[in-house]
Order: structure tokens, then C-alpha cells, then sequence
């Protein structure tokens, strides 16, 4: 960072010494943003510091929904004190196109030997690779125990080859709302596209977006309207609450108030030290008549191209992904998947141990290996998010599923005629 | 003002320099106008000639065009959010201004404990927006608080904020809920300004309450009412954070008020000369609306 | 106004500031308990949603561990200079525009009210540009410098100014005293409460400046409390509890000072006497 000025010199004074935290003339100082609880990093920052003297690392922590905004209000303006940040995965192809992200390509050997392959595409477009896969994410379908017994349920099988299918799960739901569970079944993420984007892919119905550069909407196939109505009756009949945002949601759960939710496997850490929850962990569940599909894609480590202190930047992107202590410190932090191999595997196993989440490890592996689909890889991904994303909460408070998603086509196109 | 002619300016140049009213006022006016200009007007002049440009394209003055206008004007979203933020100003307006004249009324005579009750309305002030907005939204849930309480009472639930026809009103209700109490202050202290002669003086009249209110109060307060309408319409032509982080605009639009359409368009789409333009016509909009209201305010005191 | 009339308005007044409080209630009730409890006593209404039915102080604790405690500071720093610094350039510039005759003040009262119809939020990102080529980026000047040139301040207090009657500074000036004697010594201490209301504005814009901060001081040695409270909101979690403690001490030091202040309005009711 620059040098202190003095009215900030005199205020600092007046207040608190600030000064005795402050850098040697000959390090590096870098900035790192991310949209993580503040904190988060200061463990891995300090295994890289010690491995690297000489190289500082400033965190700058965003609060998660305003990290999209940040990015395009400071690289977009040229701010050069953000050196390295988390790109999520299905924008690195805008942010690449942007200009906000530098070419790794020729870090590409060094990537793939690290990494696995499902979050190297993730961080690729156009054929090259735009940042450090970081984390990778996959979904289970938690429940509760303790209300499932009340309803004299079975409880799912751990086993991602014997998954329920939705038409198994569902009337169960029902089962245990009638027994005094408040709420059946729930999305986690309730209106966001990522987790929704399986349902429509299970049975073959695309995800939304055609063309050779996924620029134009397809969202009003009869499939899509039928899968949209299916989504739609989960909270019309009741089963599903309506107006409960996706934060609140793993607090529903935890809270005793919900019998089944499908939801990140990162919430597994929350919920063991929830006191007095009984929950078991099982795979997403799918459509009898389609194939198991589940949604992943994370977080990646880009580098901002405008950077000046490129090689202390790369350093700390790739400590926290390639190396492997450092990428499976780092994963602790969400706790996600890491995308890096070895750190891969110690993850699952510490999850797996970690208690009433035997199970962990083996859907985790299973279903990214088999029934993960990404999210659409085009420049669109950021308007179409953002209106796929207001288009499910519609339709989760009772709009009609067919004239929604034809005004969200309309949005579509022309949100996606301004880009450039 | 506008019809001075040039010897009269001269002549005003002259006394102006003479009472050394001139040296003074730039010396007590230079750090407000430069912070002003630099601070607020500058930068929007800068969104103004991005405006004129074409989304990605690089500034200059070849390529300036209205493009961006054209197609905020014919986008049906943006005309949505316009007459969605007009719909929400004719309501939000009246009843924060009633509501606050009405507390201030009633706290401006004897009270027991009054500065209590008086930081109390004020305190939602204080809260930032960002969490005042999750608590009234816990609150407004369809499952929460309010309709728990409307149930006692043998009221069915209602949708809130997940209801196309109620998201706004409990939008209104929520930026109210910080709004009244800092208004009222405002109208409290002009309350406080008023000569208690005059009241006295309408009593001997044999004036009533209501006779009182409206021949001494209304009339008294009339700077303050015109100060805290404009205040309170600019501040509620820019309401963002409330709508961001409760409904997103949604359902289906009907909360979509200008500054969310703003930060979606810059934001998150990236559009930023579209971005730019919005806010171009949202300041022209506020410059008229409140121009409108001055004028109201300053015939009616004339009549 | 009849016999119960008192007894009426003591009520309304009473039952506004019981809707207006039950939220933030019910907000620091919530971060007294353990956080799995914060939503579980929602619906149906019962004594327990607004009493913790266990008791814990951790939230408070991790608070006043956790790096809230110096955005709180800075909090507190910032708004505290914003709204002294900007009493005096609002209030100097109020005066300029209220009292004194010179060429051009219509102009500069116009650029003054246009400032105020301009949202800061959709300007902020050129004007941050502007700061970080200034090396104003993770400072305080860069915190407080956009907050005290407000147009609406200096449009209330010019508002009050010109109620004042023109025969106070006239006869002041035949005594021998000069603007800057008219100003400090008529004009400021007959205008408590607008310099109170002022203030209030003032401090409003700045103690809830969110955009703005995140923008020009991502440094969490300068986060101020708006920012750090936000940054309770995970991707996927919301540490309610925080939060909502975070927001319960944030409203806490603002009211302690508007208690003080309250008895300012009543001894403004003594001074207006001497108007008109």
C-alpha cells in the first residue's frame, strides 16, 4: 500500500496505533479479495507469509452479494490494489472477456497435474485457462432424523447408486409434514439457478440458454414449462416455505423446522454442532424418468492482469491451490472441496470422520465423477444469473410458471444485446 | 433575478465589494462549493458523458450519441421502474410526512418522559440499512412475526413481500419505519420555533384546536413542511437498500424502483453507459418534481 | 383539547414508539441466543420471540473480539469529524447564501440543491477513481471528505437562516461588528436547532454510508461498522447473531448521544423567543 498521509497519520494517532502492524520497506505487499466471512483467510495467509518472506498479503473481505459489484466497480475503473481475487466459477468467461482476468495458460502443466479436471473447466473458456481452480462443490439431500422417525419413515440410503428419485421423496415429505415436521422439503438455495439447473438437465431439457455462444434464451420448451410447474407446486401445495431467503434457510434447518433439504455439503460442519439436531446425509435425488444429474462449481483464485506485483500474486494463487497444504488449510475455511487432488481426498476423509456424516466422502466422490453438470460457460452467464435467479423467486411465490419464463426470455435478450 | 440588467449588475457588483459582503461570502462559501463541486457535481458530469456513449465504447467526442437513452425509453423494464417509483413516492410521501406532523404534534406539548420517547422514534436511524432491512424482512416473512400476531386476531396470512399486490406497501412500511421518526424531528424542532404569542394571540380570537392548526401551525411550519417534502421525496426517489437486499424488485417487478434498476443494470449486468444514462434521467426527474414542489409550496404561501 | 385529550396523545405517541421498537427488540433479543435459536420462536407468537429462552452473552463476546470492535472505532472517528467539519463548511456556506448580497448566489444556491438530488451511490465509482489516484484509498479523508459538503444540510440551515429578521445583523453592524462577528455571534447560537438538524443529517449519511465505504476502504483496518456488520452475511450463512448484536451496539452509542442532545430542542423554545 501507498504511504500514509497525514491526516491519517494524526487520526491513527488519536485513536489507536495502527502503525506497528506495518510492512518493512522491502516487502511486497498484495491485495486479495474475497467474499468470505472476515478472518477467513488469516490461518493459510500466515502458512504462506512464513514460506515466503518477503511477500505480504492484505486480505479484503466483501460481504458475499456485493463481490460481483466490487469487481466490476474496481477492475473495471483499473484499481491496481487488487491483486489476486475469487472469481466465481460460471463468470470467469465475462470476466475473462472483460478484461479482468490474466491468461494462465501458461500455467496449464503445472494446473493439471494439480488439479481435477471437472474444476479446470470451470476455470477455462475460449480454450484457455483463466484462473486456479480453487473449490468445488457438490449437494446432498440432508434430513432429519429425529422427524422422519416421527413419521415412521425410512431413512435415505447413503449409497449415490441407490439415490430416491423425486417421486420417491416427495410423498414422504408429505409423510413427515403431516407428523409434525413444519416444512417437507426444501431447496436450500431456494431460487438460485445453480441448484435448480439439475432438475431441467435430469430430464434432458437443456439449461436454458442455445446457440454456438449460449446467447440465446430457450426457456419456454414444454419441458422446461413442466419442470418450472413442478418446481413451482413444492411451495403452491406447501410442502416448501415460501418468502424464507436461501440464508435463512440452513437455520430452518437446523432449527428442527424442516424434514428433508437438499443443500450444499459445506452446511455438514454447521449442522454437527447444531445442538440436539439428529440429521443424516444422502445424494440429491433426480427424476425417475430422467438420469441423475447435480450441480457444481465454485470459487477460483484469478489474478487481476493490471496487477504490478504479478509473480508475489501468482505465488499466493497458486500456494492456496496448488500446493497441496495449502489448498486443503485453505479449504477449511468454507468448508469446500478443494479443487487440488491430494487435498481432495485428506478433505473427504476429515469430513467423512468428522461424525454422523459417514456417507460424505463417497457421494462426494461419486457424484462429481458422474452427475455433475456445470453451468453454462458463456459471456451471458452474469445477466442470466441475475435474471434466472429473480425469474425461480417469482415463480416460488406463486407467479404463473409460462408467462414468467417468457418475460424472462424478453429480459434476456435484451440484457444480453448490451453486452459488448 | 434573472432580469437584472447590466448596469444594475455593475452597480451590484459595486455594493456587493463596498460591504464587503463579497470577500466574505467567498471565503464562507469556498469549502462547501468545492466540496460540492468536486465531490458530487463532477463525477455526475462524468456519468452524463458516459451516457452518451455507446456500452464498452472508449470516451470522445466522435462517436457521442443518445443511443443508450433510446433504449432505456423503449425497454419495458425500465419504464416499469419508473412507474413503479412514482406509484411508490404518491403513497410513500403522505404517509411518512402525515404520520411524522402527527407524532410531532402530539410531542410537542408536555410529555411525560418525552425525550425518551423522543430518541426512540429516532432510533431506527441508527441502525444500518443493511440490518434494519433483514429484521423487518424476518418480520414480513410469510411464516414470521406479523402474520404469527395477525393470526391472534383471527386475520388469515398474508403474502408481504412475496405478493405482487402487497411487496411495495411493505417496502413503504419498512423505509417508514426509519423515515417518521427522523422527519418528525425535523418538524418538531420547526413545532418548537413557532412564537407562542401568535397561538395566544388566536385564542383571545376564540379560535378552536383545528381553527389553530390550521391558521398558525401550518402556515408557521411552512419552511419546515417545504424543507422536509423535498428531503423526504429525494431521499425516497433514491431508496436502494431495503429493495436490494429484501425483494430484489421482485416479484414479478413490482418493488423494482429506480436505484435497483440502477445498481442491477451497472452492478451486476456491467452496463454502466446504460447505467449512466438511467441516472441522468432519474436526476432530470427529481430536478422537476422538486422544482414542482417548491413552486407549490412558495404560491401557497402567497395566497 | 378536552380532559382525556393528554391522556390520548400519551398513548398514540407511546404506541408508535412500541412498533417502532419491537423490531430492534426482537433484534437484541435474538443476539442473547444461542443461534440455532434466533428463528425457532418466530410463529406462533409466544413470550419466547422476544425473550431469549436461553440465555448466552457469546455473541457479544465474539463481537468485541472480532474486528467489529475497531469498525466501531472508526465508526465512531469518521462520523464524529464528518459532522463537525461539515457543521462548519455547511453552516459558513448557509450564511453566504442566506445573508449576504453579491452577484451569482442564485447560481450557487442552484449548484448547492442539484448537489442533493444527485444519488452518491450511482456517482461513486468515477469518484473513487478520483480518490485512488488522489492515494486517498484505505483513509479516513477518504471516508469522511465526500460526507461533509452536503447540499441538504446547507439548504436547511439556509432555510432557517433567512427566518431570521434582517434588523438583528443590520443593528449589530451599526455596533461595529462584522460578518464573521454576525455569523458566530447572531446568527449560530439562534439556530440550535437547526444546527441539531443539520447535524442529524450530517451524521445519517455518513453512520449509514455502506457503498461507499466498501468501495474506498476495503482495508479492514478502516471498515466502519455498516460494512463489518454486512460481513456477517456469508455465501451460504448468515451469522445471525452478530449481526444482529452488531446492529443493537451500532444503534446503542448514536441514542447515548441523542439522549444528551434532547434537552437542546427544549432550550431551543427559550431563544426563539427573541425572533420576530
Amino acid at each position: 500500500m501507498g504511504s500514509i498521509n497525514k491526516v491519517q497519520y494524526l487520526l491513527a494517532g488519536a485513536v489507536i496505533a495502527i502503525a506497528c502492524s506495518q510492512a518493512s520497506a522491502a516487502d511486497v505487499t498484495i491485495g486479495f479479495l474475497s467474499s468470505q466471512k472476515p478472518g477467513a483467510f488469516s490461518d493459510v495467509i500466515a502458512s504462506f507469509e512464513k514460506a515466503n518472506p518477503g511477500i505480504k498479503v492484505q486480505a479484503q473481505y466483501i460481504p458475499f452479494d456485493q463481490l460481483n459489484a466490487q469487481v466490476q466497480a474496481r477492475l473495471g475503473s483499473g484499481d491496481t490494489s487488487v491483486d489476486v481475487y475469487t472469481v466465481d466459477e460460471p463468470r470467469v468467461p465475462y470476466y475473462a472477456h472483460r478484461g479482468f482476468l490474466m491468461d494462465l495458460s501458461d500455467q496449464r502443466a503445472e494446473i493439471e497435474a494439480a488439479s481435477n479436471a471437472a474444476p479446470i473447466a470451470g476455470a477455462s473458456y475460449d480454450g484457455k485457462i483463466w484462473a486456479f481452480p480453487f473449490w468445488t462443490t457438490a449437494q446432498f439431500l440432508f434430513y432429519n432424523k429425529d422427524l422422519l422417525n416421527k413419521a415412521g419413515l425410512p431413512e435415505p440410503t447413503g449409497d449415490p447408486a441407490k439415490r430416491l428419485t423425486w417421486e420417491e421423496l416427495l410423498p414422504n415429505a408429505k409423510k413427515a409434514q403431516e407428523a409434525g415436521a413444519k416444512w417437507g422439503f426444501a431447496f436450500d438455495q431456494n431460487d438460485r439457478y445453480y441448484e435448480l439447473q439439475p432438475l431441467y438437465e435430469s430430464l434432458g431439457y437443456g439449461p436454458g440458454l442455445k446457440g454456438d455462444k449460449l446467447l440465446e434464451p430457450a426457456l419456454t420448451s414444454d419441458g422446461w414449462v413442466k419442470t418450472t410447474n413442478w418446481y413451482r407446486d413444492l411451495y403452491a401445495n406447501g410442502l416448501a416455505p415460501r418468502g424464507v431467503t436461501y440464508e435463512q434457510m440452513p437455520a430452518l434447518f437446523s432449527s428442527g423446522q424442516l424434514a428433508y433439504m437438499v443443500g450444499g455439503v459445506w452446511h455438514a460442519r454447521a449442522f454437527r454442532n447444531a445442538e440436539g439436531l439428529n440429521f443424516g446425509v444422502a445424494a440429491m435425488p433426480y427424476f425417475k424418468d430422467g438420469k441423475p444429474v447435480t450441480p457444481t462449481g465454485s470459487w477460483t483464485i484469478g489474478v487481476n492482469p493490471k496487477s504490478t506485483k504479478k509473480d508475489a500474486a501468482l505465488a499466493f494463487a497458486k500456494y492456496i491451490t496448488l500446493n497441496s497444504e495449502g489448498a486443503l488449510q485453505a479449504s477449511t475455511v468454507a468448508p469446500q472441496p478443494p479443487a487440488n487432488k491430494s487435498a481432495f481426498e485428506a478433505y473427504l476423509k476429515r469430513e467423512s470422520e468428522a461424525g454422523k456424516t459417514p456417507a460424505f466422502g463417497d457421494i462426494v466422490r461419486y457424484d462429481l465423477a458422474n452427475t455433475a453438470v456445470n453451468r453454462p460457460r458463456t459471456i451471458g452467464y452474469v445477466v442470466f444469473e441475475e435474471n434466472m435467479n429473480k425469474t425461480f423467486s417469482d415463480i416460488r411465490n406463486g407467479a404463473e410458471a409460462k408467462p414468467s419464463l417468457e418475460r424472462a426470455e424478453g429480459v434476456l435478450r435484451a440484457g444480453f444485446g448490451r453486452l459488448n | 433575478m434573472s432580469s437584472v440588467g447590466q448596469g444594475q449588475n455593475g452597480s451590484r457588483w459595486g455594493e456587493a465589494l463596498r460591504s464587503g459582503s463579497l470577500g466574505t461570502a467567498l471565503l464562507f462559501l469556498a469549502p462547501a462549493l468545492v466540496a460540492v463541486v468536486v465531490l458530487r457535481i463532477w463525477p455526475a458530469g462524468l456519468a452524463l458523458w458516459q451516457s452518451l456513449h455507446e456500452p464498452g465504447a472508449a470516451p470522445g467526442f466522435t462517436n457521442l450519441g443518445f443511443g443508450n437513452y433510446t433504449y432505456l425509453l423503449s425497454d419495458p423494464v425500465f419504464i416499469e421502474s419508473l412507474t413503479t417509483t412514482f406509484l411508490f413516492l404518491i403513497i410513500v410521501n403522505p404517509v411518512q410526512i402525515g404520520l411524522a406532523l402527527l407524532l410531532a404534534l402530539a410531542m410537542d406539548k408536555a410529555l411525560p418522559a418525552a425525550g425518551l420517547w423522543r430518541t426512540l422514534m429516532l432510533l431506527p436511524v441508527a441502525v444500518p440499512q443493511s440490518v434494519s432491512a433483514i429484521i423487518l424482512g424476518v418480520a414480513f416473512r410469510p411464516d414470521g412475526p406479523v402474520n404469527a400476531l395477525l393470526a391472534t386476531i383471527g386475520i388469515p396470512p398474508q403474502g408481504f413481500m412475496t405478493s405482487t399486490s402487497q411487496a411495495l406497501m411493505t417496502i413503504i412500511m419498512i423505509v417508514s419505519w426509519v423515515g417518521v421518526g427522523y422527519w418528525m424531528t425535523f418538524l418538531l424542532a420547526g413545532l418548537r420555533d413557532i412564537p407562542p404569542i401568535l397561538y395566544e394571540a388566536a385564542e383571545i380570537d376564540g379560535a378552536n384546536g383545528w381553527q389553530r392548526f390550521w391558521h398558525v401551525t401550518l402556515p408557521q411550519l411552512r419552511r419546515t413542511l417545504t424543507f422536509v417534502l423535498v428531503a423526504n421525496t429525494v431521499a425516497n426517489f433514491l431508496v436502494f437498500a431495503p429493495v436490494q437486499i429484501l425483494t430484489k424488485g421482485g416479484p414479478q417487478g413490482s418493488t423494482n424502483l429506480i436505484m435497483n434498476e440502477i445498481y442491477t443494470r451497472g452492478f451486476l449486468s456491467g452496463d454502466m453507459s446504460g447505467a449512466a444514462a438511467a441516472t441522468v434521467i432519474l436526476v432530470a426527474l427529481v430536478i422537476v418534481v422538486v422544482g414542482i414542489q417548491f413552486r407549490m409550496m412558495t404560491e401557497r404561501a402567497k395566497s | 383539547m378536552k380532559a382525556n385529550g393528554p391522556w390520548l396523545r400519551f398513548a398514540f405517541v407511546v404506541a408508535c414508539c412500541v412498533v417502532v421498537m419491537l423490531p430492534l427488540w426482537w433484534a437484541a433479543a435474538s443476539a442473547l441466543r444461542p443461534s440455532e435459536e434466533v428463528f425457532r420462536y418466530l410463529s406462533p407468537i409466544s413470550v419466547w420471540t422476544l425473550i431469549p429462552r436461553e440465555w448466552t452473552l457469546s455473541n457479544f463476546a465474539a463481537l468485541s473480539q472480532g474486528p467489529f470492535a475497531q469498525a466501531m472505532i472508526n465508526s465512531a472517528l469518521v462520523t464524529t469529524l464528518t459532522v463537525v467539519i461539515g457543521l462548519v463548511v455547511c453552516s459558513t456556506a448557509a450564511f453566504a447564501l442566506a445573508v449576504l448580497e453579491y452577484p451569482g448566489r442564485g447560481v450557487i444556491f442552484a449548484i448547492m440543491v442539484v448537489s442533493f438530488l444527485i444519488p452518491f451511490d450511482s456517482i461513486a465509482v468515477p469518484l473513487s477513481e478520483l480518490f485512488r489516484g488522489l492515494q486517498l484509498q484505505n483513509s479516513y479523508a477518504g471516508l469522511i471528505l465526500p460526507g461533509i459538503g452536503n447540499g441538504l444540510a446547507v439548504f436547511m440551515l439556509r432555510q432557517f437562516f433567512m427566518a431570521i429578521p434582517k434588523e438583528l445583523s443590520e443593528a449589530a453592524k451599526i455596533d461595529g461588528l462584522g460578518w464573521g462577528g454576525i455569523f458566530l455571534r447572531i446568527y449560530l447560537p439562534l439556530s440550535r436547532p437547526a444546527l441539531i438538524g443539520a447535524g442529524l443529517i450530517l451524521f445519517v449519511f455518513q453512520w449509514q454510508a455502506y457503498l461507499w465505504p466498501l468501495l474506498i476502504a476495503p482495508n479492514p483496518d478502516y471498515h466502519v461498522a455498516s460494512v463489518a456488520i454486512a460481513s456477517f452475511a456469508g455465501q451460504y450463512d448468515v451469522d445471525y447473531g452478530q449481526m444482529f448484536g452488531g446492529a443493537v451496539v451500532t444503534a446503542l452509542l448514536p441514542m447515548a448521544i441523542l439522549l444528551v442532545f434532547q434537552r437542546y430542542f427544549i432550550a431551543s423554545m427559550a431563544s426563539s423567543g427573541s425572533k420576530e
